[in-house]
């Protein structure tokens, strides 16, 4: 990917002296820098049984997933124009593929990426930004509950990096329709991260997504206990998440990894899958694969308890192709 | 992932690309690349760099790999301690390679390789890479072919820095049992030999067994040839074509030597030689190796022991070599006697008889413990010690005038003389190499050995100029052929099993240096420790046929493979013609006499035998040898006849071919 309009932008401002280039900023990505998010809790429909119980996931056995997608994003505050901030975001998003050898492999029709300007158009007019090439600019709306942008530079910057976040899932969005036309009927795609995120339009099938996050919750009392004190290799009933518009899915907590002697939280994680009667037959089954994909482990990762490594594999392959923090902090330098 | 066989850029394969970390990065000398794991790259492989700017050619020098496992505890977390369980997912495997610079294009300024593809050099690239475009045409010497799957591209050495005068000399270092040392050595000859080299003689010593015995014969030959049937009944293998297509690559012609010749010293018996080539059908060009006083003299210290020749010793020795052995008009010893030319064992034989009578006799002198201040213990001591020479180099030093010898001042172009000394002990040895390396340097200095370059081949180097050991008069004609040698045009292969044993000074002069597989414990002392771990490795595992050459073109080392040399070797020589039992001497004249002229009968040889005495019938068959007369039958005849005349009685007896004197029981040194 050219940066060669990021670089004609930071010439640019070097030579505006209204314009306020950040020298010192560091970039960051998802991984070093979570946005702030409540724990929330949402209802749920136990659909496997009548109560939530813990299942034994059938030992042995090979993955059947064949396709794996991922996402991932850096962002900077950039410059400050007018004491607004403007944030620079690099989004990318793949599918790879696992070939017969057990190789990843790229899949260039599901690679993509892209770098762009995050901020709100109400505060700063992006005529004088749109002039650059390959640097797409990105409005930046008010937060929910009100009707304009705040000026304060801290709202504007979690802003941007939200709609940076936003835009990823929208680009996995895409990577996750394109791979529905592209797959046959043997193919299996594990996604990272919910299926029912509002930018993807609905679960698919022979698709699963895998949660490694437990922000959200689902159960309360009893059934919480349950899901914390899963065995390795227990998963617990199939419920369907109610969560308000969003596309319906089934799901169901695993245990990846003995928790023994760590956090409750340690190696489990919740799968999401297309809310169909075949899901629920197939629920030990897809658990089985996930299984198997431990092996092998995903560190250095730290959350290598709950990341599988073909997820780990998209990961360093789309950092690998993502400017590197030194290039552009040689650029703004 | 690059797939090796798809991506051509410029009619190059693209095997990887250069990379730069800040732990790892690239310098002028050296850079770094990646490959996919099923890349034609490995060590010694020559690959090239190629920008808008630059183009910087390398010979891979170490290699590693690795996955993204940071631990090998995360392996075994992972397959929970079991290591036959199959992961789902393979890691990446990385190939990562370091290359040394052998040429930057343009060469200033100097610069650190830059980031860019990475190809595998062809023909083109190989020879530019080597330098050898530049004198490949006109004085290149092929040593072998680089190798890379199907490429096969000429390495050359530049003959001015192999023979002279940029730099010369070739030192070859490999485990013996390879066929390493003696096979390459004798390729490279007929590369030279078949190179725009002017006028070169080669002089190979024979140290060990039958290896060399056999180069003027091929390791097979056609259906319609002689030999053909012994060649398939003894099921002698012939070349492999790939040794055929490497000859072809390198365009060196597929041949044994045109021209050899062999020379090797009697035995004790005097008249069978001591080689293992001796088989009537092929010993036509052997020739005898018999010297005399004069030979060998100046050699004293090699041939003496040295803890004989102390200061008094060495001066008796010296005044006989200058006024006694060189005397123009005969050395008067001042006995009233007439005076004596000293030009055998035989005519020093009779000079000491003469010396010691003058001062233990009857006259003026008697009683003098003197003669011309050399003590009378000093006279018997040599005495003792030179008349027992021939005794102890029986087969190689005569007492009489029936020498023996290389052909001085008529050597010929691109002939091969071997000299077997297979059969000699070490001191023999010794003094064969030290003469015969000492007229090559004379006749090269007048300019008078009848060829302008001389290749002395020395095998066994680390005995003959170990890095140890007393300084013998054999190391320091090595060491001076090794630092003088280029400007003489004589030039020195040398080879041995360990480098690191032989001096420093030898193997530092030489311009070309070839390694076989060697030895680890070798590849361990100082001396290697500029190679890359991942070369030594190669070095201790290398094939047979393949070498590393160091030569001053290049400027790293490179990995070659030569072709089996198309010579009959020594193991199928004594099979295909087994060594004869020792002939009578009458058989040896007959066989002589009959190579030279079939019609030859046995019985005019008997005859002749029994006319004059065994001893006598040999000495006038070497006269005759040296005479070399028209009809060298009849004049052997006459030669006799003339002795069974003198021998009649009243007729002294001559002196016994090669026995000492009498030995005095006065004599205090007497053995």
């Amino acid at each position: 990917m050219s940066l060669s309009g990021l670089e004609s932008l930071i010439k640019d401002c070097k030579r505006n002296p209204t314009v306020r280039l950040l020298r010192t900023e560091s970039l960051t990505d998802e991984t070093l820098s979570l946005p702030e998010r409540e724990p929330r809790t949402h209802r749920s429909d136990i659909v496997e049984g009548s109560v939530l119980a813990s299942h034994d996931v059938p030992k042995g056995g090979r993955s059947s997933f064949t396709h794996f997608l991922d996402g991932i994003e850096r962002r900077r505050v950039l410059l400050y124009s007018d004491c607004i901030p403007v944030v620079w975001g690099y989004v990318a998003a793949c599918v790879r593929r696992r070939s017969e050898d057990q190789l990843m492999c790229p899949v260039q029709a599901l690679t993509c990426s892209e770098h762009g300007l995050y901020f709100p158009f109400e505060l700063l007019s992006p005529t004088s930004f749109k002039r650059y090439e390959g640097l797409r600019v990105h409005d930046v709306r008010p937060l929910k509950g009100s009707e304009t942008v705040s000026d304060n530079t801290f709202d504007v910057q979690r802003q941007a990096f939200n709609a940076v976040s936003n835009r990823r899932a929208e680009q996995e969005a895409d990577l996750l329709q394109s791979w529905g036309a592209f797959s046959s009927d043997r193919d299996w795609l594990l996604v990272d991260g919910a299926l029912s995120s509002s930018f993807r339009k609905g679960a698919q099938e022979r698709v699963v997504g895998v949660i490694k996050s437990h922000l959200a919750r689902y159960f309360e009392g009893d059934d919480y206990r349950l899901i914390l004190n899963l065995k390795v290799g227990q998963r617990t009933s199939v419920f369907r998440p109610r969560v308000p518009n969003l596309e319906p899915v089934y799901s169901w907590y695993l245990r990846l990894h003995d928790d023994t002697g760590r956090d409750p939280t340690f190696g489990l994680v919740r799968l999401e899958a297309c809310a169909e009667v075949g899901t629920l037959s197939m629920a030990d089954e897809i658990s089985a694969w996930l299984m198997a994909e431990r092996s092998p482990l995903s560190l250095p990762d730290a959350r290598w308890d709950r990341m599988i490594y073909p997820i780990y594999d998209c990961e360093q392959y789309l950092k690998a192709l993502a400017p590197s923090r030194a290039h552009i902090e040689a650029l703004v330098s | 992932m690059i797939d090796p066989s798809e991506k051509q850029t410029s009619e190059l394969t693209q095997v990887g690309r250069v990379v730069a970390t800040e732990q790892k990065p690239n310098t002028a000398y050296e850079f770094h690349f990646w490959t996919a794991v099923r890349s034609p790259v490995g060590i010694g492989t020559l690959v090239l760099v190629e920008t808008s700017d630059v183009t910087v050619y390398g010979v891979v020098v170490e290699g590693w790999s690795f996955t993204d496992l940071a631990s090998p505890l995360y392996d075994y977390i992972g397959l929970e301690g079991d290591p036959t369980t199959q992961p789902m997912t393979q890691r990446p495997e990385i190939r990562c390679y370091t290359a040394a610079v052998l040429r930057i294009e343009p060469e200033e300024p100097v610069q650190p390789v830059p980031v860019g593809p990475v190809y595998l050099a062809d023909d083109a690239a190989v020879t530019r890479a080597l330098r050898s475009d530049g004198y490949a045409e006109k004085t290149g010497v092929a040593v072998g072919a680089y190798q890379n799957g199907d490429i096969h591209c000429p390495v050359y050495l530049d003959a001015e820095f192999l023979l002279g005068p940029e730099a010369a000399h070739v030192n070859l270092t490999g485990v013996s049992g390879l066929a390493t040392k003696t096979s390459s050595i004798e390729f490279l000859l007929q590369s030279i030999f078949a190179s725009n080299v002017p006028e070169v003689a080669c002089v190979c010593f024979n140290v060990k067994g039958h290896d060399m015995l056999f180069l003027d014969h091929a390791s097979d030959v056609d259906s319609d040839h002689a030999l053909a049937s012994r060649y398939e009944e003894l099921e002698i293998s012939g070349l492999a074509e790939t040794d055929r297509a490497l000859y072809d690559a390198l365009k060196v012609p597929c041949q044994p030597f045109a021209n050899v010749r062999y020379f090797a010293p009697y035995k004790e018996d005097g008249y069978n030689l001591n080689t293992l080539r001796n088989n009537l059908e092929i010993s036509g060009n052997v020739a005898p190796l018999a010297w005399g006083l004069t030979d060998v003299f100046k050699f004293a210290e090699v041939v003496l022991n040295r803890d004989d020749v102390d200061a008094k010793a060495d001066a008796l020795i010296q005044f006989i070599n200058q006024q006694v052995i060189n005397a123009k008009n005969g050395f008067d010893i001042g006995d009233n006697g007439p005076s004596i030319r000293v030009q055998t064992f035989a005519d020093l034989e009779r000079w000491f008889e003469r010396v010691m009578k003058l001062m233990e006799g009857e006259g003026r002198d008697k009683g003098q413990d003197q003669y011309r201040t050399h003590h009378i213990a000093t006279i018997r001591k040599v005495h003792n010690r030179l008349s027992n020479l021939v005794t102890r180099y029986k087969g190689l030093l005569v007492g009489d005038e029936n020498r023996a010898d290389l052909p001085w001042g008529s050597f010929e172009d691109r002939t091969v003389y071997v000299i077997d000394i297979a059969g000699m002990d070490a001191q023999g040895q010794d003094l064969v190499v030290t003469r015969v390396v000492n007229e090559l340097r004379e006749h090269l200095e007048k300019k008078t050995l009848g060829v302008e370059k001389c290749i002395v081949v020395v095998d066994e180097l680390n005995k003959y100029a170990p890095s140890d050991g007393p300084e013998t008069y054999l190391k320091k004609t090595l060491l001076e052929i090794s630092e003088r040698g280029r400007y003489l045009g004589l030039v020195l292969f040398s080879a041995q099993q360990f480098r690191s044993q032989v001096h420093k000074r030898i193997v530092g002069n030489s311009g070309t240096s070839i390694y076989g597989r060697m030895d680890m414990d070798e590849l361990a002392t100082p001396g290697y420790q500029v190679l890359t771990r991942a070369e030594r490795e190669k070095l201790a595992t290398l094939s047979k046929g393949q070498l590393m050459v160091r030569h001053p073109h290049f400027s790293q080392a490179i990995f070659v493979k030569f072709p089996r040399p198309n010579v009959l070797r020594g193991a199928d020589g004594v099979r295909l013609f087994p060594t004869a039992a020792d002939m009578t001497v009458e058989e040896v004249i007959f066989q002589e006499f009959k190579r030279l002229n079939p019609a030859v009968q046995r019985n005019q040889v008997r005859e002749a035998v029994e006319q004059t005495g065994v001893e006598s019938a040999l000495e006038a068959f070497n006269r005759v040898k040296l005479g070399r007369p028209e009809d060298p039958m009849e004049a052997f005849r006459n030669t006799c006849r003339k002795r069974a005349d003198r021998q009649q009685p009243g007729a002294s007896t001559p002196h016994g071919f090669g026995a000492p004197a009498p030995v005095s029981l006065d004599d205090p040194f007497a053995d």
